[in-house]
């Protein structure tokens, strides 16, 4: 063989490897999100009247949108909502911005993937029970739903299709365009030298250990409190505290919390299943000192919050 | 029976319908429907293998990657239950898996399964934070390295030490990392006392990163072994086991249904051929009855036929008999007649021969006497020639004058010659007289007697000829063609009156004209014939037929009887021989009779 045929070969192979090694460079463990997915109109059209229908909770006070606010990030600025009965729930309400994405639902991730996507609120499991059904009876009432799911399911409303039409719904809230995800499609243009460098420090300090994947988190469980006891500090510890503990009874499972999605952070405070930190500095100190055990350089962790408000979407064209 | 009809139109349905819905169901059991699910289904748990291994593969790439992705070790997950999912609503699964077998074999998959989720999940939990401690040691054995070099004036020799100590306690948890034994753990848990014991011994400040090192790790000496089972439990989880053996399965049932369904092709091809036959034996089963309902059909006509020939036979015998009645009654009647006649005749004939015999006597002596008178006369005659001879000699003149005178007067000449013919005539008549009366009585005599006799036909027409000879010869002329006729056996009269009235008719057919009436006769071997013959005005065909029936008469009341011609088919029949009529309107009628020579009867 040739000496100048090998080389053309070698040549050949070597050409893409620069350009695989830039984009595992640019986008590491982050992936860009995927587009909206394709759904039927009419169940999606459904699935939104129902978020915004307050005859959803059991004693029509309240929707879901009125604690999962579009125009607030998919949450309510709120550390703790006011459930049904006016008492604050046990956990802060999570944004359901792009929530589809989550592997995990819930903080303590007693749901997988969409299952957690439908939930009402408060009382116990009985109390739910028979407050869905109650909830169901109510919609199945409306002519206006009846006509609606007649047209879009084919079939009287059931408790699964109106399950179904808010999963629908929820799937196609997702935030994209945000100039990080410009940033991991190849625009690097779109992030500032010191946001690139917030990304950096991002990766050096092990952020990204568990804000990772598409949805930057919210693919695993990780105990608050790694190197402290994050609950000793705070002080109070309530059952909510106990986070997987609760779902599995497992002591390994103490304190274990889905690792929730950073993306929109910004716009999403306050931070923690427990609302407690205010804002982004307060929280990223809180992982810092909890989570990774490093005291972080200074000027660090500003950089580090300029990265993570790149990561704020769009939603229907605006960014949140 | 029509009950009945329905009942078995309604069992022959049921019967039919059955006999479908087994060709039906054979049918169904005999296509293998298993092998197209058959195959999703070994599809379907080939990718759930090919997403386990994945997952298996991503697991073990995050175990040596820093900055990981955890999302490949979440995706294959949602997939495999997604496929899951789909395996177990493929269609036909339903029955397959309430079997005890796949309940287990579902369960133990299930189980596996999430068991695996579990381990991986606390997996990512645990290599998260152990990843990022191992890169962080490095860096911060290097902040320890550059922090003591900061430090002026001190025991450098303790400073080394614990740069070296914290540098090898850094190498001795990265080798932990990669082989992890207990000997290990120990001396890193030494090493580590040993700093927090150095430690004390610096300025505060410095205590940080050192203990930030110290707890970094404790952690890799806490999670590091914890990994490591985790990954040994996540290897051990028998997942693609679980899955062979549901493949097995799968093998085993399709085989099964495959086999089932070669024996359910063979029952229906042992079906279809029942039912081939059954229908075989019914369109025979049919076609015989058809025949036999045929025959039975044909059977039924034939009867029919027969019954109506033997009606029409009993009918037309009734008629026969009836007819035969009638004639019979008709017969009688004649007979009747015949006697009342032939009595009649009788008396008549005994009269005329009692009139003959009492007119023979006197017609034998006027015969007799008129002979005796010719003869005297004549030998007056010559006397009286004597006399007229002797008169001039023996006679006076004056009387001489005198006789001549007388002789004159009474005009003896002519008395001479006028006597003698008058008795000629007179014996004339007399023998003709005499004749009648033999004629007479040759007709009528044979009534007193009536035997059977050798007779002379002609003889008879002659007589009867006579007797009718005064009518006749008025109104037509006789012409006769006779030939030479035998003896007959006869009763004579009997056909002397036929042949009378015969002749009657045929001069009563005469019309205003005179006409003529043929009288001819002949014989054969055994047969002798009359036959009379007239051209007057011939008789319709319609009354043809009935000429010879008892009083029938187209002659005015009172000419005639109605008896002739039927008193005459009745003496012809007596003596076996026929009559014959031919005629022919205003042209004439020929009457003929035929008659044996000898009777059967007197043989």
């Amino acid at each position: 063989m040739p000496i100048s045929l090998q080389l053309r070969i070698v040549a050949t192979l070597l050409v893409p490897l620069p350009a695989l090694a830039l984009a595992q460079s640019i986008g590491g463990p982050l992936t860009p999100l995927p587009a909206v997915p394709k759904l039927d109109p009419a169940r999606v059209e459904l699935g939104r009247k129902l978020f915004n229908d307050r005859r959803m909770s059991p004693d029509n006070s309240q929707s879901c949108a009125d604690c999962h606010r579009l125009d607030r990030g998919g949450a309510d600025g709120q550390a703790r909502s006011p459930g049904a009965d006016g008492n604050p729930l046990a956990v802060n309400t999570p944004s359901v911005f792009n929530a589809s994405l989550n592997f995990l639902q819930f903080w303590d991730g007693r749901a997988q993937s969409f299952d957690g996507l439908v939930h009402l609120v408060s009382g116990s499991a009985t109390a739910k029970d028979n407050d869905w059904g109650a909830v169901v009876q109510r919609i199945a009432n409306d002519p206006g739903y009846r006509s609606g799911f007649a047209e879009a399911y084919r079939q009287p409303v059931t408790a699964h299709g109106i399950e179904d039409a808010l999963v629908a719904y929820q799937r196609t809230l997702l935030t994209p365009d945000s100039r990080f995800d410009r940033y991991l499609q190849g625009d690097t243009s779109s992030l500032s030298l010191e946001e690139k460098y917030g990304y950096q420090r991002f990766q050096e300090y092990g952020c990204i250990a568990c804000h990772q994947g598409v949805n930057i988190g919210g693919n695993m469980l990780q105990k608050l409190g790694v190197f402290d006891d994050y609950f000793a500090n705070r002080g109070s510890v309530t059952q909510a505290d106990k986070g997987r503990y609760n779902v599995t009874g497992d002591p390994e499972d103490l304190y274990l919390f889905k690792v929730p999605s950073l993306r929109n952070v910004a716009v999403t405070a306050p931070y923690f299943h427990d609302g407690s930190a205010p804002t982004l500095e307060a929280a990223v100190d809180a992982m810092f000192h909890y989570q990774l055990g490093r005291t972080p350089r200074d000027g660090d962790k500003a950089l580090i919050i300029k990265f993570l408000q790149t990561l704020t979407g769009q939603w229907q064209g605006k960014p949140l | 029976m029509k009950l009945n009809a329905r009942r078995s139109l309604l069992l022959l349905a049921t019967g039919a319908m059955s006999l479908a819905s087994v060709l039906v169901f054979l049918y169904w059991m005999s296509r293998s429907d298993e092998s197209g699910t058959y195959a999703q289904a070994r599809d379907l748990i080939r990718q759930i293998k090919q997403y386990d291994a994945q997952w298996e593969s991503a697991v073990l790439k995050a175990r040596t990657t820093t900055n990981y992705n955890y999302d490949p070790l979440v995706l294959p997950l949602m997939d495999m239950k997604r496929l899951w999912q789909q395996f177990h609503t493929l269609e036909g699964r339903h029955q397959k898996t309430a079997m005890p077998a796949w309940q287990t074999a579902i369960r133990d998959y299930q189980q596996a399964f999430d068991d695996k989720v579990l381990l991986v999940s606390r997996f990512k939990t645990h290599n998260a934070i152990l990843r990022n401690s191992l890169a962080f040691l490095p860096a911060a054995a290097d902040v320890i390295q550059v922090h003591l070099g900061q430090l002026v004036d001190a025991d450098t020799l303790r400073l080394r030490r614990i740069t070296s100590d914290t540098y090898d306690l850094m190498l001795s948890s990265l080798e932990f990392a990669q082989t992890t034994t207990d000997d290990k753990a120990a001396d890193i848990l030494v090493g580590l006392n040993d700093l927090a014991v150095n430690k004390e011994r610096l300025p505060v400040d410095f205590q940080v990163p050192i203990d930030t090192i110290s707890k970094h790790i404790e952690l890799i000496l806490r999670e590091q072994p914890k990994v490591d089972q985790l990954l040994e439990a996540i290897e051990a989880v028998p997942i693609a086991e679980r899955l062979d053996v549901i493949a097995q399965m799968l093998d085993r049932d399709e085989q099964a249904a495959l086999l089932a369904a070669q024996r359910y092709h063979f029952y229906l091809l042992v079906f279809s051929t029942l039912l081939v036959l059954l229908l075989l034996y019914m369109g025979v089963w049919l076609m015989r009855s058809y025949a036999e309902i045929n025959r039975v059909n044909r059977a039924l006509v034939s009867a029919n036929d027969e019954l109506e020939q033997r009606v029409e036979r009993r009918t037309q015998a009734l008629g026969q008999a009836s007819a035969a009645l009638q004639r019979e009654m008709d017969e009688r009647r004649l007979l009747e007649n015949q006697l009342v006649q032939s009595e009649k005749l009788a008396s008549l004939g005994q009269l005329a021969a009692g009139v003959a015999h009492e007119v023979n006597n006197p017609i034998g002596f006027v015969s007799s006497n008129l002979g005796a008178l010719d003869d005297y006369f004549g030998r007056l005659q010559n006397m009286l020639k004597a006399y007229a001879d002797a008169e001039d000699t023996l006679i006076p003149k004056g009387l001489g004058v005198e006789l001549a005178k007388l002789r004159t007067e009474i005009e003896l000449d002519y008395l001479l010659e006028d006597i003698p013919a008058l008795i000629r005539e007179s014996k004339d008549g007399i023998s003709r007289v005499a004749r009648i009366v033999k004629d007479l009585k040759d007709f009528s005599r044979v009534d007193a007697s009536q035997d059977w006799q050798l007779a002379d036909l002609q003889q008879g027409i002659e007589s009867t000829l006579n007797i009718v000879a005064s009518e006749l010869k008025h109104k037509a002329d006789l012409v006769k063609d006779y030939q030479p006729l035998p003896q007959v056996e006869c009763l004579p009269s009997q056909i002397n009156q036929v042949v009378m009235n015969l002749l009657v008719n045929a001069t009563q057919a005469m019309g205003a004209e005179r006409g003529r009436i043929t009288l001819r006769t002949g014989a054969n071997d055994e047969w002798v014939w009359i036959e009379v013959a007239d051209n007057g005005c011939g008789i319709p065909a319609e009354s043809l037929q009935k000429i010879f029936d008892p009083f029938y008469t187209t002659k005015p009341v009172g000419q005639g009887t109605g008896l002739g011609l039927s008193l005459s088919y009745g003496i012809i029949k007596r003596h076996g021989g026929e009559i014959h009529v031919a005629s022919e309107v205003g042209v004439g009628t020929t009457f003929r009779v035929e008659l044996p020579i000898r009777q059967a009867r007197s043989a």
